[in-house]
C-alpha cells in the first residue's frame, strides 16, 4: 500500500514502533518482578495459614490447665522457700545475747556476777569477789577475749569499789559486742 | 447492543487503540508494572513478612513456655507431698502467719524449763498491726534486721527468777527455739532478769502463680535450715504443763 492512496495522513505518533532491546529486558525484569512479588506473597501467605501457633496455643492453655491442678501444693511449696529465706535472714541477723554471756562467765572462775544490763551492743555488769587477784584474772582474760576480737571490741572498766565493812570487792565493766 | 467506537471519542478503549504502538505506550506499561511491583512489595510483602516472622517468634516463645510448663508438671507430679507438708508445718511454726500466743508461751515455758529458770510475769506489746512495719527494730543494733518489710513483732516482756547463769541459759535456750525470736534487753538484779523479746509473725502474701516460669525447689541450704530448725520446736504444749506452784514461794511456772 501506498502512502499516496491512504485516505488518512499519515501521524508521527500513533507509528507502529519496534522494541527497543532495553525496553523488551525491562519488560522481561517488570514481569519477573511482578511474578516474584506475587508467588512471594503467596508463600508467605501459606506459611502463615499453616503456623502451628493456634496448637501451640491450644496446648499452652491445656499445660496450664493441668498444671493448675497442682496449685495448692505449689502454694505450699512457695512459702516454704519464702519463709526459709526469712527464718535465715532472722537467725543471721539476730543477737545472741545467750553466746556472748557464755563467753564472759567462762571466765568468771571465783567472781560472781550480780546486776547486768544488756542493751543493743552492750553489756554493762556488776562483778563481785572477794579476792582481786580474781577479778585481775578475770580481766586479763577478758583484755585478751576483746583483743582477739572473739565476740566483744570494746571492754571498759567503770569501777572497782569495796564496800565499809565487807571482804568483797565490786567491780563494775562495760562490754561493746561485735 | 453492540457499543459502536467513534473516531475522537475520549474513553480508555480508545485511548488503548489509539496510543498501543506509539513509543510510550511500552514504556508507559513497563513503569506501571514496576509501580505495582513495589507498591506490592512495600504494602504486601514486607507487613506480610514482617507478621510472619512475628507468628514464628511468637511460635518459639510458646513452644518454650509449652516445655517449661510441662517440666513443672513433671516436677509437681514427682513432689514429695509429704515433705513438701512437712517443712510447711516447720516453717509456719518457726514463723507463724498470725500472733500465736500459745506458741510462744511453750517456747518461754519449756525454755525456763531447760534453764532451770522460773518465770515470774509476762506481758505482751502487740507492736504495729500491719505490714507496714520496716524493720527498724534495728536502728540501735538491737533485734533483727531483716530485709522483708512484711515482718511483724510481738514483744514480750518476762521477768525470770534465777542466777545470772540461768538467765545465760535461758537465752540461749530462747534462741533455739521455734517460733523465733530475738532478745532486746536484758536487766538483771541479784534475784531476778527482765527480758524484752521479739516474737516474729508473717502473714502468708498473696501468692501469684507464674506458671510459665521453672519452679524452683527447695534449695540444700533452706533444707538443711529446716531440718536444724525442726528440732527447735517445743517438745511439750501447754496442755502438757500441770499448773503446780513450784519450791519458790514468790514464782510459779507459767502453766
Amino acid at each position: 500500500m501506498k502512502n499516496n492512496i491512504n485516505l488518512l495522513k499519515a501521524n508521527e505518533t500513533t507509528k507502529v514502533s519496534k522494541l527497543t532491546r532495553t525496553q523488551r529486558i525491562l519488560r522481561i525484569i517488570a514481569v519477573s518482578l511482578l511474578f516474584v512479588v506475587s508467588s512471594a506473597s503467596m508463600i508467605i501467605l501459606v506459611l502463615i495459614i499453616l503456623s502451628p501457633l493456634p496448637a501451640l496455643r491450644e496446648e499452652e492453655q491445656n499445660a496450664r490447665l493441668t498444671l493448675e491442678n497442682a496449685h495448692a501444693d505449689l502454694a505450699k511449696l512457695i512459702v516454704v522457700k519464702e519463709r526459709a529465706d526469712s527464718i535465715n535472714n532472722i537467725i543471721l541477723n539476730r543477737k545472741y545475747y545467750g553466746q556472748s554471756l557464755e563467753k564472759i562467765f567462762s571466765k568468771t572462775a571465783g567472781v560472781s556476777v550480780g546486776s547486768m544490763d544488756i542493751k543493743s551492743k552492750t553489756i554493762s555488769m556488776t562483778l563481785s569477789s572477794s579476792s582481786l587477784l580474781l577479778l585481775d584474772n578475770f580481766l586479763i582474760d577478758m583484755v585478751e577475749t576483746v583483743e582477739q576480737k572473739d565476740g566483744f571490741t570494746k571492754m571498759n572498766v567503770v569501777s572497782i569499789t569495796t564496800a565499809e565493812g565487807s571482804a568483797e570487792y565490786e567491780m563494775e565493766i562495760i562490754l561493746e559486742m561485735l | 447492543m453492540r457499543k459502536v467506537l467513534g473516531v475522537g471519542q475520549n474513553n480508555w478503549r480508545f485511548s488503548f487503540y489509539r496510543y498501543k504502538d506509539s513509543n510510550y505506550y511500552v514504556p508507559s506499561v513497563i513503569g506501571l508494572i514496576f509501580l505495582i511491583s513495589f507498591f506490592l512489595i512495600f504494602y504486601v510483602i514486607v507487613p506480610q513478612l514482617s507478621n510472619w516472622f512475628s507468628i514464628k517468634n511468637e511460635a518459639i516463645a510458646t513452644r518454650k513456655r509449652i516445655d517449661i510448663i510441662k517440666g513443672n508438671i513433671n516436677f509437681m507430679n514427682n513432689l514429695d507431698r509429704s515433705v513438701v507438708n512437712s517443712q510447711f508445718d516447720i516453717v509456719t511454726s518457726a514463723l507463724p502467719a498470725s500472733r500465736e500466743f500459745t506458741s510462744i508461751l511453750d517456747v518461754i515455758s519449756e525454755a525456763a524449763l531447760n534453764a532451770g529458770v522460773s518465770v515470774d510475769d509476762y506481758s505482751f506489746v502487740l507492736g504495729k498491726l500491719s505490714a507496714e512495719y520496716n524493720d527498724d527494730i534495728g536502728e540501735d543494733g538491737a533485734g533483727v534486721v531483716v530485709n522483708n518489710d512484711e515482718l511483724l513483732p510481738i514483744t514480750l516482756q518476762v521477768t525470770i527468777g534465777g542466777d545470772a547463769q540461768g538467765t545465760m541459759l535461758f537465752l540461749q535456750q530462747l534462741s533455739k527455739k521455734i517460733p523465733l525470736s530475738g532478745v532486746i534487753e536484758v536487766e538483771k538484779n541479784f534475784t531476778n532478769a527482765t527480758l524484752d523479746i521479739e516474737f516474729y509473725y508473717k502473714p502468708i502474701p498473696d501468692i501469684v502463680f507464674e506458671d510459665d516460669k521453672p519452679i524452683e525447689p527447695v534449695s540444700d541450704e533452706q533444707k538443711r535450715l529446716i531440718s536444724e530448725i525442726s528440732g527447735w520446736k517445743p517438745i511439750f504444749s501447754s496442755e502438757d504443763f500441770v499448773t503446780t506452784p513450784t519450791g519458790s514461794s514468790s514464782s510459779a511456772p507459767l502453766f
